[in-house]
């Protein structure tokens, strides 16, 4: 009886892990790396670089959640692209695909215009809206265009932010750091 | 003990089994993405690399230039 406890955690941990880097990496494989329609795994991730204990109670959520299809993160991600590089500040865009029964929409905020190589000029926050059946998921980001190497921003408390991901000259930051 | 070690591990292959199969119709592209602009400004601004005169190197993020005037 002494050995069910730990092999029930090796279990449970061999189901979480086997559930994260497959749907990712398929995503990264195929360029649809909006942040989110992959939040759950880039967070889960992210959390591995700022808190210790966090970031496995994050992967077992979003092992047992439902994601979009690959197509629908591609089509999130298109989207995002139209969004970062071709609208203005107060504009969106969407999709829909009533075969899964899901939307999505990104909507641009705000351009941060500041001079200087530190500080958030450049940065675009969006809002970002993930519809899955009934159940509607609001991400609120902040796209920096960061130069090469540096990957981290100050957060309102003053400690380094690492970004959730790098993608198509965008780094990606979760908006909840900077409130 | 046996049978318990037993069942997880056909509970285990059982449910990586029917991830395989689910993931296996998730993985296909019901959409022409990869001829899409979108996609080709993602491949693009992925690798792009521009350098500055003072020798530094940035992306090729038109955005840059909210943050250095001299690059407008």
């Amino acid at each position: 009886m002494k050995l069910i406890k730990p092999i029930l955690v090796i279990f449970i941990f061999f189901i979480v892990v086997s559930c994260v880097p497959r749907s990712l990496s398929v995503a990264q494989k195929n360029a649809c790396m909006a942040p989110s329609a992959n939040f759950k795994a880039l967070d889960a991730i992210h959390s591995t670089k700022i808190h210790a204990i966090l970031w496995a109670k994050k992967f077992a959520k979003q092992a047992s959640s439902k994601e979009l299809s690959l197509s629908d993160k591609c089509r999130q991600t298109q989207i995002l692209i139209k969004a970062l590089y071709g609208l203005r500040d107060g504009e969106s865009a969407s999709w829909e695909n009533p075969q899964n029964n899901t939307s999505g929409k990104v909507k641009v905020l705000n351009t941060i215009v500041q001079t200087g190589a530190w500080g958030y000029g450049g940065c675009r926050d969006y809002l970002s809206y993930i519809k899955i059946d009934d159940k509607v998921d609001t991400f609120k980001f902040r796209a920096c265009p960061k130069e090469l190497g540096t990957f981290e921003l100050v957060d309102s408390a003053g400690f380094p932010i690492p970004g959730h991901l790098y993608f198509a000259g965008w780094y990606f930051y979760d908006y909840r750091f900077f409130e | 003990m046996k049978k318990f070690v037993i069942i997880l591990l056909v509970f285990y292959l059982n449910s990586i089994a029917v991830l395989y199969a689910e993931k296996n119709n998730k993985n296909k592209i019901d959409f022409d993405w990869f001829n899409s602009e979108e996609y080709k400004m993602i491949k693009k601004m992925q690798n792009c690399k521009v350098k500055y005169l003072d020798g530094s190197s940035g992306t090729c993020n038109p955005y840059n230039s909210y943050r250095n005037p001299n690059l407008r």
